[in-house]
């Protein structure tokens, strides 16, 4: 009995850190879907905040500085693309999507530049973080605090309103723009806490240390039916498949490869089976 | 001023660099005709990635099947072309069929569960890739040669250069070819008008009894299918194998480019010859600087910001357009 108990602790205890990168990016993702519009650009943003909290660190020799610029460059770069957006009424789907293709050029332009390499950027005598234990009581608290946002605050109730009703929120006074601007910049928050829980975590940056996370997040939106207490037990069941697959690569049963599409398989079965909001 | 002139011309150097900027061209042709009719029918088609690639490896594989390497050795030995032809136009067909599938699922959800295609189409190509990636480095590799690829294809499959010794050859033409049948369709035929009506004014074709789901789910395939086509030249007239990132980026470059065409298959003839020129001259300038990136991702990147943007520049601009036109 002892031993199964060991067993499901060994589990969890590999399950939960792994599973909060995904359920902070899924919070995110949430915020913006509540404001009519999804952050598709999830996945660069990760990457994106990653690298400036590697880089940082390196540099400084202090992970907090590495985290408070990751947040505060990748918050700045979508809070312009937002109003970008907003001022010249372009698509806000395409936009976002930019996002994802500039941020793996830019990057791979800044790691080529300061590095002096296109892959991984280490850094030098990082012993790690001894924080692992608090990832996932940490995001769990961060699902609160959208909870308590969303539903209990007025801003919260005005950026849901921004998505939902936009001409009932600008008839009492309210600028829906300015809303989903802000669900952006949030999105970017959670992206950048993401990104630098990844990253700190390896003690590096690989290109694409995201591996397409931004983009299950989306899904975990819709599985969770856009509540962040849902969303976070389908980004559980997320990690679950992924700690699976895990298991499988290391008995040799599957190919490393094909395990890199997974996730935006996992993602492609829930956005076909669950219903979403009309585009 | 020179260093520009450097960048703008370097494409024009050589008669290698001008073919292959041709040859370049002539495939984002394909493609972009693809996104073009996506777009047309009021869809979006971001699976451009995985249909290329896997037609592509399709390709490569029936032209490396045993029969028609015995086809294409019957053909070069000077005798009947007539198998070779048949595997060239079975590689062809099914390269196709398989960008067709690719574009067809996420059309079909979107019809039946109502699925965002946006988002289906994007992780259908992104959990595929992978997968091609590993049929190439692992099953389906040439285990005589150094690189991840299929086995080359024969000489009697190969389309011949028309520009040595660049990559140029025929398929640039029938590029040119496709979009523009692809754009009298549009405009000349009852089902292009459909289509387009389907994509601009769903209400009002639901309104007129057109079935505007079906209509959804041929358009995408339809994208699909020229998505394929591009990965079928870029074996026969281009690479001859299907190496390991063979796409790279080029749906990317297909859409940014249609959306340049506003949705226009004609407008994708200059739009695609403008976008090789800028990819190519930025390779150039990537290739002979210090530092090295993805030039590509930064392109595609300020393409899709700008894009659906309405500037304020652009707008005074039409306005004085406007005046000189009334006047």
């Amino acid at each position: 009995m002892n031993g199964v108990f060991s067993a499901f602790t060994g589990v969890l205890d590999s399950l939960l850190p792994a599973a909060s990168p995904l359920l902070l990016a899924s919070l995110g993702a949430l915020v913006s879907e509540h404001a009519g519009v999804l952050a598709v650009f999830m996945d660069g943003a990760i990457n994106f905040g990653g690298f400036v909290c590697i880089a940082v660190t390196g540099a400084t020799g202090s992970p907090l500085a590495g985290v408070a610029a990751a947040i505060a460059l990748t918050v700045l770069l979508l809070f312009a693309v937002s109003r970008f957006t907003e001022r010249t009424g372009a698509n806000p789907f395409l936009t976002a999507l930019s996002v994802n293709l500039l941020s793996s050029g830019a990057t791979s332009l800044s790691s080529s530049a300061l590095f002096g390499t296109r892959g991984t950027v280490a850094l030098a005598d990082f012993s790690g973080l001894d924080l692992r234990l608090w990832y996932f009581p940490a995001s769990l608290a961060a699902a609160a605090a959208v909870s308590f946002f969303l539903q209990r605050t007025l801003a919260g109730i005005s950026l849901r309103a921004a998505g939902s009703a936009p001409e009932a929120l600008a008839a009492r006074g309210g600028d829906p723009g300015k809303y989903r601007t802000l669900s952006w910049c949030i999105a970017a928050f959670f992206a950048a806490c993401a990104g630098s829980m990844l990253t700190l975590d390896l003690g590096a940056w690989v290109p694409n240390v995201s591996a397409g996370r931004g983009w299950t997040a989306l899904a975990a939106v819709y599985l969770g039916y856009k509540n962040p207490w849902l969303c976070a037990a389908a980004v559980l069941a997320f990690a679950g498949a992924e700690y699976a697959t895990n298991i499988l690569q290391g008995l040799g049963r599957m190919p490393a490869t094909i395990i890199l599409g997974l996730p935006y398989a996992l993602a492609l079965v829930v956005f076909a089976l669950v219903p979403q909001r009309k585009q | 001023m020179n260093a520009f002139a450097e960048f703008a011309l370097g494409p024009f150097s050589s008669l290698w660099h001008a073919g292959n900027l041709l040859d370049k061209a002539g495939l984002l042709m394909f493609a972009s005709t693809g996104a073009a009719f996506a777009l047309k029918s009021g869809t979006f088609n971001l699976g451009g990635e995985a249909q290329i690639y896997a037609s592509a490896l399709v390709t490569a594989m029936i032209l490396s099947t045993p029969s028609a390497v015995a086809a294409a050795e019957l053909a070069g030995s000077g005798g009947s072309a007539g198998p070779a032809l048949f595997f060239f136009a079975l590689a062809c067909a099914l390269a196709l069929a398989a960008g067709g599938l690719l574009g067809f699922i996420p059309g079909e959800l979107k019809a039946r569960f109502g699925a965002s295609e946006l988002l289906t189409s994007f992780l259908l190509s992104a959990a595929l890739l992978p997968v091609i990636d590993f049929l190439i480095a692992g099953p389906l590799r040439d285990e005589g040669k150094n690189l991840l690829a299929t086995p080359a294809i024969a000489d009697a499959f190969r389309m011949r250069s028309l520009l040595p010794p660049s990559l140029m050859n025929a398929s640039f033409f029938l590029a040119c070819g496709t979009a523009t049948v692809a754009a009298l369709f549009l405009s000349r035929t009852r089902a292009g008008y459909r289509l387009s009506v389907a994509g601009t004014a769903p209400e009002f074709a639901r309104f007129a009894g057109f079935p505007v789901k079906r209509i959804t789910v041929a358009g995408m395939t339809a994208s699909g299918a020229l998505h394929g086509l591009a990965g079928f030249f870029a074996i026969v007239g281009t690479w001859f194998m299907c190496h390991q990132g063979l796409s790279s980026g080029m749906g990317w470059s297909a859409l940014a480019i249609a959306l340049i065409a506003r949705h226009n298959p004609l407008a994708v003839i200059p739009a695609s010859l403008l976008y090789a020129w800028i990819e190519s001259a930025s390779d150039i300038a990537v290739l002979s600087s210090r530092v090295s990136f993805d030039s590509t991702a930064i392109v595609q990147g300020v393409i899709f910001l700008f894009i659906s943007a309405k500037l304020p520049i652009a707008g005074q601009l039409r306005a004085v357009l406007k005046k000189r036109r009334a006047r």
